[in-house]
């Protein structure tokens, strides 16, 4: 039966040609005019053909067609207007929604306009977080290069910080501030190691009268550079770890940002299958109520029929009406005899009004539920036409629905790499953080074994001095600092440079300031040739 | 034997009846109302096919089949002065009974029915004053005041006194 009804629904639609089946007030028209044709062929089939009958019933409906053509045709305009007019986008115009209709399709427009919008400003926003992200990315990949540089020993290299970010600018400038107090200490410790380990001071140390007061104050003086050394590197160390505090949170941030970009990538992808489904319940009411207008149609001929049927019926009562009149006229003419036929006539005429009356009635009835009918069928069509449009707007925002589930699948992407690169950066400071630790540690150990020379030298004598284990460990502790600072590439200034660099170092006391230290030009002056000192670490190396 | 007692019990009321009473045919004119002594009237048809005669004044509406003889049928509205009539609405056709002339018919608008009126709510035209009909008086057989079954007088139409004022339009007709 299912099977059947379906066959019967579908098989007009495989003979109608698609332009009339695009086009509902051509489909409209064309059926007015069936309708009109069908009328006119059941006047004649009636076999009360009459020309005028037949014309007035073929043009009226027409005419009836005529009017529902254009007014369907009007609203299918006004429709089809709203629906080309998100296409425009395409074109980089602004699409236009007004329209001063407020009927459901102006109610249609205005909803359109405000989904329009939104999709706009959230297509406007994504552009300008993609954006910035792209810039965060190169300023963090640019950033990563840089500490590379740093940490394969190139301290001259500096992060350009980023006035649109602040989070970038601090990391920058802290970054920057680590690096050149690096650079600063590691300058200062190479010129402690080259103080120690240059032969020709020891031997002028030696030499003199007072060779063990000078050297046990110079030992002293290193012991306090080296400690001062310690607590710049300690408070590089921090600020190293300030640094990294914040890429972990801005690590945190990510995944945040990863988290929220996985839900709407599944908050799009149900709102995508809830629309779907939505629009196949929508093609379903479609279908059912072109079954319902259909079948009332047949119910709306019906009645017609039956209109017809009560036309007739009024039609014989009328006669019969006649008839009684003339046979009571009949029996007055017969006289007395007639007196009884008389009153059989009078019956029949009354009866005959009582069948009019109720085929009036009836008629009226039948009008009323013509009328019911047409409005019903006027409203079902309006029901499946708003059906229609809300279809196509549904099946819009599913596309929609559809590009931001793929954007948001794209900023997943993107925060995941930058969720790598950043855990790349706390690798690299993590390393730079254990080197400056390693730092510490051998400025302490030297501390350590300064102490323990000027304890010896101050129980010595100068040769005995030279010859010691402790002198040879010394030499050794430099030389060991020495290869570790040549991983560094520092770009050691002038003599003055370093001397207004050693002047800023705080001094504990007035016999530290009395006594040659560390900065003392008796102590750090370089032999003529010297001046190469103004070069690398590697220049020492070379000397 | 109850039907013969009831027929017996009731014929002097229907013979008084018959005595008493005159029975007439109610027609319609646009808003008035006429009436004719049903014994001037032969047969009553229902919208009658009509044979225009030409050179006749508007008051002859056509000649008309009547199976066994042909009648000249007369426009009651054009007679009386009153619009044409709408050419959806049924025109009825009075047959008048005139022995020994020519048949002859009125066309009216409807004929709500056959009336008996008692022989005293009917007199002479002029007897009644307060009755101002919009033809002549001599139109008229007689007037019907019966306040029971009527809203107001109503007169009743002489067949020969209509008849003889169709002749007169006609001859009067250019």
């Amino acid at each position: 039966m299912l099977n059947w009804s379906l066959i019967m629904t579908k098989f007009p639609r495989r003979l109608v040609p698609g332009i009339v089946r695009r086009s509902y007030p051509l489909k409209f028209g064309l059926v007015m005019v069936l309708i009109s044709v069908i009328a006119a062929g059941g006047i004649y089939a009636t076999g009360r053909f009459a020309y005028p009958a037949v014309a007035a019933t073929l043009g009226g409906t027409l005419l009836t067609g005529f009017v529902g053509t254009v007014l369907s045709w009007r609203t299918a305009k006004a429709v089809e207007t709203v629906a080309v007019t998100p296409d425009e986008r395409t074109d980089e115009d602004t699409p236009r929604f007004d329209t001063a209709r407020i009927d459901c399709v102006g109610r249609v427009a205005s909803a359109m306009a405000t989904t329009h919008e939104t999709l706009h400003e959230e297509h406007e926003a994504r552009l300008v977080a993609e954006e910035e992200r792209s810039t965060l990315e190169e300023t963090i990949t640019e950033y990563q290069r840089s500490i590379h540089r740093c940490a394969n020993g190139d301290l001259g290299e500096r992060l350009e910080p980023r006035t649109d970010n602040d989070v970038l600018t601090e990391f920058a400038t802290g970054c920057n501030d680590l690096l050149t107090d690096v650079e600063d200490l590691l300058r200062n410790v190479t010129q402690l190691v080259h103080n120690v380990d240059t032969p020709a001071e020891a031997e002028q140390a030696i030499g003199s009268e007072t060779a063990d007061d000078e050297l046990s104050d110079s030992l002293r003086s290193l012991s306090n550079d080296v400690d001062a050394q310690i607590l710049d590197l300690q408070t590089a160390t921090n600020q190293v770890r300030q640094l990294v505090t914040v890429l972990e949170e801005v690590t945190a941030s990510l995944d945040t940002l990863e988290q929220t970009s996985r839900q709407t990538v599944t908050l799009g992808e149900t709102g995508r299958d809830a629309a779907m489904a939505a629009v196949d319940e929508m093609d379903t009411i479609e279908t059912e109520a072109a079954e319902t207008v259909e079948a009332i149609e047949n119910l709306e001929e019906e009645v017609q029929q039956v209109d017809e049927l009560i036309d007739f019926i009024a039609e014989i009562a009328e006669q019969t009406n006649m008839l009684a009149l003339n046979a009571h006229i009949e029996a007055s003419r017969a006289g007395k005899q007639g007196a009884g036929f008389a009153a059989v006539a009078n019956e029949i005429k009354e009866l005959a009004e009582h069948t009019k009356e109720a085929a009036d009635d009836i008629e009226e009835r039948l009008t009323r539920i013509q009328r019911q009918t047409d409005q019903s069928v006027e409203e079902v069509r309006e029901t499946s036409n708003r059906i229609g449009t809300q279809t196509a707007a549904v099946e819009t925002a599913t596309d929609a629905l559809d590009e931001i589930v793929n954007s948001a699948q794209e900023t997943t992407v993107g925060v995941t790499e930058l969720q790598e690169t950043t855990q790349k950066q706390v690798t690299s400071m993590n390393d730079v953080l254990e080197t400056v630790e390693a730092a510490i540690e051998i400025g302490e150990s030297i501390t350590d074994e300064v102490e323990t020379v000027s304890a010896t030298i101050e129980s010595s004598t100068a040769n005995d001095l030279r010859n010691t284990p402790e002198q040879f460990s010394r030499n050794d502790y430099a030389a060991q600092l020495r290869d570790q600072l040549t991983e560094f590439d520092i770009e050691t200034d002038s003599p003055d440079t370093e001397t207004e660099s050693t002047e800023d170092e705080p001094t504990t006391s007035a016999e530290e300031q009395d006594a040659p230290t560390a900065s003392d030009p008796t102590l750090k002056t370089p032999e003529p040739d010297g001046g190469r000192q103004t070069e690398t670490i590697d220049g020492y190396e070379e000397d | 034997m109850s039907e013969e007692l009831a027929t017996t019990e009731t014929e002097p009321a229907e013979t008084d009846d018959r005595h008493t009473r005159v029975e007439f045919v109610h027609v319609q004119l646009g808003d008035t109302a006429y009436k004719f002594e049903l014994g001037q009237i032969r047969q009553i048809v229902r919208n009658p096919s009509l044979t225009p005669v030409p050179r006749t004044a508007s008051v002859i509406a056509g000649v008309t089949n009547l199976g066994s003889e042909i009648a000249v049928v007369i426009e009651g509205r054009s007679l009386f002065d009153m619009a044409p009539r709408p050419a959806d609405q049924d025109a009825i056709l009075l047959v008048f009974d005139r022995p020994n002339a020519k048949p002859t018919g009125l066309l009216v608008d409807a004929v709500p029915g056959i009336d008996p009126h008692h022989i005293d709510h009917i007199m002479p035209p002029t007897e009644l004053d307060e009755w101002v009909p919009q033809v002549d008086k001599e139109w008229f057989k007689a007037v019907i005041d019966d306040s029971d079954q009527l809203d107001q007088p109503i007169g009743v139409l002489d067949c020969d006194s209509v008849i003889a004022n169709v002749r007169e339009q006609v001859s009067g007709d250019p």
